[in-house]
């Protein structure tokens, strides 16, 4: 039985350019729309992606920075010097040792405190003063004691060990010149010590330095119950931040002002924490850069998506009056056959549908494997076909196609049905 | 049944003036009639079947098959009337050239949705009258001008119509065909069909009961044979 779709299918087949040219309208339009689509999808995936594997990355960096930056510290000892507020800094520099003194007490005042961005306090005496029993020369003599743990934390393990009573430590340099070793017995203005370690060579002051207990240097300098500084280790909370320990300290110790060593392995540290920084600001830039990209992408297909898709339907339309113009005479003879004119409209937008839905499955197919398979073989980050299959698209597009194509065929359709059939058949 | 057509009045207008293709033309044929309208071209022959058949409306007057007044329905109506009640058969055929023999046929059962009888039964006993069953799945282009004419005129036989209207169906066909074409028409005409066939090709006369000479839009001459033949 002739039904309406075999007539439909036979007629497509008769004039097969015009309907291929149709069916390629709304390929091109399906293919386009679902390519799009299915490339922000993966545009998606892959900033999502490429952004996890680099804030993974700079986490473990910052990760490794700040272990690195706790070893470092605590490699290079204390890092913070406290001194009394009127040591003039630049005669510390140029004598290289304080000369101003304040209460050994402040160390016990600080240790009872619950400051948190210094620990490891080592209270210290330090004169550069002249050696007499070894030809005058110039030594620094350190006098320095047990480190005094915060009482509100738990006890670390000492950084420097105390030299014990009636012992000394020596610098490289000044054991070298005088032929001093460990076990040798010294006298040192007046005061009799016995040599219990060389420091290995610093390459600093530290090689013409003498350290001994902080006691014995109070009384050495007739300095007893002062200090002229006290050194900490600043917290990991604060690390390279002075102006954060600055600002807990005058809580505590108002009449004290604090320096930070400036060491080789700080700077690397900060220069580490510069670069991470830096990443960070980069990998920021690079997710707006991506943002933006996909903006534009957006706004770019939002104004081309709907040119194709208003060129496919006007095309379609075009392409359709056309054929309703090439098709009269057989309009004419089936409406003197009994055809209404609903049953000739239903032939052209049956013919539409098919045209639409065949349009549809032949540009999703093509646009979303096209976009596939350039994103599967994406040297970077690529993405899956089971992970740009988004069902709501491919209905949209399979849904949305077939619609659209009707409803450029609306107007073809009724002008059709609508042509006087007498008139056709009077050309004759 | 019975076609009528009262005082029916048709004018084309044209940049040179009105064209009056009918003028008060009045008409009935009964069931079982064959009629020949003659005339020389542009006289209204085709316009008259148009009429009749429900797809021109006229200027005035009106046309009735049986009690039915054709142009008091509406369109969609008269598109079904015309699917149950009437078959065409024009002089160039309009067979439609991507749909086979049958389906040529089987595309007035589209319009009919006729359930009283079996189309596809129907349509091969039709190819089979009118010799063309081995051709049922060839194109219109694949067959002679006189195998064109037979399925036209099968296609408008399909339907079981009571009128038939044939516009020159002979008009592009040799005798043979011609003959077997007319033929059928009066076969037609004797199960009680109405056949209303406007020509020029005198051998109509042959077959026709009654032969209308039309001139200038009214009937000038008209004759009847007693004999049927």
């Amino acid at each position: 039985m002739l039904g309406i779709w075999r007539l439909i299918r036979a007629e497509m087949w008769h004039r097969k350019l015009g309907s291929f040219m149709a069916l390629l309208a709304v390929w091109i339009a399906a293919t386009y729309a679902t390519s799009s689509i299915t490339f922000f999808k993966s545009f998606d995936i892959r900033t999502e992606r490429m952004m996890a594997t680099q804030e993974e990355e700079l986490k473990a960096l910052a990760e490794k920075n700040h272990k690195e930056a706790i070893k470092i510290s605590l490699k290079m000892g204390f890092n913070v010097m406290i001194l009394p507020k009127d040591q003039i800094l630049s005669e510390l520099y140029s004598g290289d040792y304080a000369s101003k003194f304040m209460p050994e007490s402040y160390v016990q005042k600080l240790a009872n405190s619950k400051i948190v961005t210094v620990r490891h306090f080592l209270p210290m005496l330090e004169q550069r003063v002249k050696w007499p029993e070894k030809n005058n020369r110039t030594i620094f003599l350190i006098g320095l004691r047990d480190e005094v743990p915060p009482l509100h934390r738990d006890p670390k393990k000492p950084l420097v060990q105390p030299v014990p009573v009636g012992k000394i430590e020596l610098g490289h340099e000044i054991a070298l010149v005088e032929k001093l070793k460990v076990g040798d017995d010294v006298t040192l203005m007046g005061r009799a010590f016995n040599v219990i370690k060389i420091r290995p060579e610093q390459g600093d002051k530290g090689d013409i330095s003498a350290w001994v207990h902080l006691s014995e240097a109070q009384e050495m300098f007739g300095k007893q119950g002062q200090i002229n500084s006290i050194r900490a280790l600043e917290c990991k909370c604060a690390f390279g931040d002075i102006t954060k320990v600055r600002k807990e300290l005058e809580k505590y110790l108002p009449d004290t002002q604090v320096i930070e060593f400036r060491s080789k392995a700080l700077r690397r540290a900060e220069m580490r924490a510069k670069d991470l920084k830096l990443k960070e600001t980069l990998l920021n830039n690079k997710k707006i850069e991506r943002q933006q990209l996909r903006v534009e992408s957006e706004r770019q297909t939002s104004l081309i998506l709907p040119l194709v898709v208003v060129s496919m339907g006007l095309w379609v339309a075009m392409l359709f009056l056309s054929n309703a113009r090439d098709r009269r005479k057989e309009i004419g003879i089936l409406r003197a056959l009994g055809w209404r004119s609903q049953q000739v409209v239903k032939v052209f937008l049956g013919k539409a549908l098919l045209v639409g839905v065949l349009g549809a499955m032949l540009g999703y197919f093509m646009g979303f494997v096209g976009v596939g398979f350039l994103e599967e073989r994406a040297p970077e980050f690529p993405v899956s076909y089971s992970e740009l299959f988004n069902k709501s698209i491919m209905l949209w597009v399979l849904f949305a196609t077939p619609a659209l194509t009707l409803v450029s065929a609306w107007l073809p359709a009724l002008s059709a049905a609508g042509q006087d059939p007498a008139e056709v058949l009077r050309e004759e | 049944m019975k076609l009528s057509l009262k005082n029916v009045s048709k004018k084309f207008k044209t940049v040179q003036g009105d064209i009056h293709v009918m003028k008060n033309f009045s008409m009935e044929v009964s069931a079982g009639e064959f009629v020949a309208i003659y005339g020389k071209s542009g006289c209204g022959k085709s316009s008259l079947l148009l009429v009749a058949g429900g797809l021109m409306k006229p200027d005035s007057g009106s046309i009735t098959i049986g009690d039915s007044d054709v142009y008091k329905l509406n369109q969609e109506e008269r598109a079904l009337s015309r699917a149950q009640n009437m078959g065409f058969v024009f002089q160039e055929f309009y067979l439609i050239p991507y749909l086979t023999v049958k389906d040529n046929i089987l595309a007035a059962a589209v319009a009919s949705h006729s359930s009283s009888f079996d189309v596809e039964k129907r349509a091969s006993d039709l190819m089979e009258e009118f010799g063309l069953a081995g051709r049922a799945h060839h194109l219109p282009q694949a067959l002679s001008t006189g195998e064109r004419q037979r399925c036209a005129l099968a296609r408008a036989l399909l339907n079981k119509p009571k009128i038939i209207l044939a516009d020159e169906p002979t008009g592009n066909l040799d005798t043979e065909n011609a003959e077997i074409v007319l033929k059928h028409l009066r076969d037609f005409t004797q199960q009680g069909g109405i056949v209303l066939l406007a020509t020029h090709d005198a051998r109509c006369a042959t077959y026709a009961q009654k032969s209308c000479q039309l001139n200038e839009g009214i009937i000038s001459q008209s004759s009847e044979r007693n004999d049927g033949e």
